[in-house]
């Protein structure tokens, strides 16, 4: 047995199977996720339908909807955040046991979504930290199934969430439109980056 | 050495620990289980498919889940009481675990060495007497944990809890001591032998009790259409402020009520161990192991029927109010348990002699 | 005789039996539940959802830009002398977070390169990658992109005339 495995900079032996109680912990953490009961608008609607027949959260062990967020474990935002709710949320979410995930479910929870205006919370980013973001409005109850296992991905593999995430389809191939030809971004869409929406694109043809 | 550890196992100490350790493991994995069933079959009733992802057929939700309620953080509220909030889950936990060791669970295994009784563990004489009281230990458990909370809603659900469960207990009580009438014991053994004895079930005479038993043993329970004292979704109940293991002592122990209460309700009423239509007490002088094995197999049946009824009310059912919960209790089966007792006890004194 | 009726119904339960014996109906049929992850259910043929660009086919004219309630596309059309050759959009932003799936912009486009796809999973980790630009807006690889899609061809809007033309 002269060989020595590595791992972790501890130097057992390789004949010794080595694991890690985390891996067996967060088996256990991300198959059991309760969600609280938490409806803020119209996306409560589709989070309830992804409690029932047709969907059915419970395949996952999640349909366990504990109406105290001392027992629950993830928190869906779902609906328009407004600031009068808003300390609600914190407030709620402090109040969760470690360990807590949050998922930002809708475009409202997301950025505030059509509301851009005095009594809408632009995204519930800004008070919380939000594990996982689904886009929709709202979002199908798929989406929300979608979400729980990308959440599970990530509790298995905290890493996940650095790697490049795109949805859909592979787009590592290079483009061939008017950019792949060498010409280089123009100095207003570097702006329009850094201001965000509102700028008035029409400088271009100037 | 064999033999040492022989003699050491005849010892009666040694075979109540042995026992004891059964007795417990069997029981954490029923009780663990039967969430895992109840959600499934809950997911069968609104035509869903329950928990099946985790392992094969989903059988390793519940550990899933208990693994998690133990790594789960432990809050404390600042304004609890908190050596009364640290203690309260285990009130209602212990209290019905105690209670299976009074069942009997099939007649006598008769080894040729021994006769130890190796279906039961204490099977104590006045029985059904421990196992009421211990029920109402279980009040403490809630009431204690709503208080403790430091918070007005726990309390308002422990007080509710609370008279829900005492209210329940009387009826539930009076049905009970028809049934030790009929069987002149206090002993659950007894009661099954008095049912083996008669060739009749106690729930063909004794039906109004029967029908007693049932309702107050979902109201005992807190379950639906009882769930008043945790009231999950509308009105919040007593184990509001607990989490982590606190908390999955209130879920396990509501579930090892559940599964104590339909073991007791077969030895009751449908005659334990006992199996229909054979005459068991004299086939088990001649087989005495195969008979005690299969009575075994018969109490198990008739009990998860009991248990899948707790569930089937659970899906069909709504909840009911809180001041029609305590007319049932309080106006409907207080009288009709009472003068059932008087009918019950007039016939056994001028009829059946 | 109605006093009976009346005791009857009280000690029998009726009702309560009744709805005991819906439920048990219901354990034994059949599940109509989708196994979402493998099993995906095929969506209407005009559902809407994440707007999908052609971008080979744009002629960066800005209406959909125009059109657009939330203001979540942005057209930024090439410089002049490239315009008379090629009229390919210089940039194309789309924000997710803002889209409302309207089809407004569908709607609008004179040469139908915006459409509605059937992704809906738009689920991310940071709100960064909301933000599509040209190249994460995937274009001309539908039929590859969706197997999942029974309806495979998505048409657009130029496709649909065509068919009634015909």
């Amino acid at each position: 047995m002269g060989r020595i495995k590595d791992i972790n900079g501890s130097g057992y032996p390789e004949w010794i199977g080595l694991t890690k109680l985390d891996i067996i912990l967060d088996y256990c953490r991300r198959n059991s996720l309760w969600p609280m009961t938490f409806g803020l608008a119209c996306c409560a609607i589709e989070m309830i339908c992804a409690m029932c027949s047709r969907f059915d959260l419970s395949r996952f062990g999640s349909e366990v909807m504990r109406p105290s967020p001392r027992q629950s474990d993830v928190m869906i935002i779902a609906g328009t955040v407004t600031l009068k709710m808003a300390p609600m949320v914190r407030r709620l979410y402090d109040e969760m046991p470690y360990p807590k995930w949050v998922i930002a479910m809708g475009n409202c929870a997301v950025h505030g979504g059509p509301f851009d205006d005095y009594a809408v919370l632009q995204g519930a980013g800004r008070i919380l930290p939000v594990d996982i973001y689904i886009s929709g409005c709202p979002p199908r109850p798929e989406a929300l199934l979608y979400a729980l296992m990308k959440l599970q991905e990530k509790i298995r593999n905290p890493k996940v969430v650095n790697e490049p995430h795109f949805i859909g389809p592979d787009y590592s191939k290079p483009t061939k439109g008017w950019m792949a030809k060498g010409e280089e971004i123009p100095e207003v869409v570097e702006e329009y980056l850094k201001q965000g929406r509102g700028v008035d694109s029409s400088q271009i043809l100037e | 050495m064999m033999s040492y550890v022989y003699d050491l196992m005849k010892t009666p100490f040694v075979l109540a620990l042995i026992k004891i350790v059964i007795l417990l493991v069997v029981a954490f994995t029923v009780i663990a289980y039967i969430t895992l069933v109840e959600r499934r079959l809950l997911g069968f009733f609104q035509s869903r498919l329950g928990p099946n992802r985790v392992g094969p057929l989903g059988l390793i939700q519940p550990i899933a889940d208990g693994v998690k309620l133990f790594i789960k953080e432990d809050t404390v509220p600042i304004h609890s009481n908190s050596l009364l909030f640290r203690i309260a889950p285990i009130f209602t936990f212990f209290p019905s675990l105690v209670g299976f060791g009074v069942l009997t669970f099939a007649l006598p295994w008769i080894t040729p060495a021994s006769k130890m009784h190796l279906f039961a563990l204490a099977d104590v004489d006045l029985g059904v007497l421990l196992v009421l009281s211990l029920s109402s230990l279980g009040i403490f458990g809630l009431m204690l944990g709503g208080y403790a909370s430091g918070s007005k809603y726990p309390y308002f659900g422990g007080l509710r809890a609370c008279s829900q469960m005492l209210s329940y207990e009387v009826p539930l009580t009076l049905s009970i001591i028809t049934v030790v009438m009929m069987a002149n014991s206090f002993r659950l053994s007894d009661i099954v032998t008095a049912q083996q004895t008669h060739r009749l079930y106690f729930f063909i005479p004794l039906i109004i009790s029967f029908v007693i038993y049932l309702i107050c043993m979902i109201a005992e329970t807190n379950r639906t259409p009882f769930d008043l004292p945790e009231g999950e979704s509308e009105i919040i109940g007593f184990h509001t402020e607990y989490s982590g293991m606190r908390f999955g002592f209130y879920y396990v122990g509501e579930y090892t009520n559940v599964v104590f209460l339909s073991m007791l309700a077969p030895a009751l009423f449908l005659g334990g161990y006992d199996i229909p239509f054979v005459n068991d007490i004299a086939l088990w002088q001649v087989y005495p192991q195969l008979i005690s094995i299969l009575g075994f197999c018969s109490y198990a049946i008739k009990s998860v029927l009991f248990a899948y009824f707790y569930i089937w009310v659970r899906a069909t059912f709504p909840r009911y109010r809180y001041d029609q919960l305590l007319k049932i209790g309080w106006l409907v089966l207080l009288p009709i348990s009472l003068v059932n007792l008087f009918i019950v006890a007039g016939i056994k004194l001028f009829l059946l002699k | 005789m109605q006093l009976l009726n009346k005791f009857l119904k009280m000690i029998t339960f009726p009702d309560l039996l009744k709805g005991l014996k819906i439920t048990t109906k219901y354990v034994s049929k059949k599940k109509i539940t989708e196994k979402y992850p493998e099993e995906k259910r095929s969506y209407p043929y005009r559902y809407r959802g994440r707007i999908h660009v052609t971008i080979d086919t744009c002629i960066s004219c800005r209406l959909c830009e125009k059109a657009c309630p939330e203001g979540c596309l942005k057209v930024f059309p090439p410089p002049r002398e490239i315009m008379k050759t090629d009229k390919r959009p210089a940039q194309f932003y789309f924000s997710q977070e803002h889209c409302l799936h309207c089809g407004m912009c569908v709607d609008s486009c004179p040469t139908g390169s915006i459409h509605h796809s059937h992704e809906f999973e738009i689920t991310v980790f940071n709100t960064k990658e909301l933000l599509f630009d040209k190249e994460k807006l995937p274009y001309d690889m539908l039929k590859k992109q969706y197997k999942w899609n029974l309806v495979e061809n998505v048409p657009t809007k130029v496709e649909v005339k065509k068919k009634e033309e015909v």
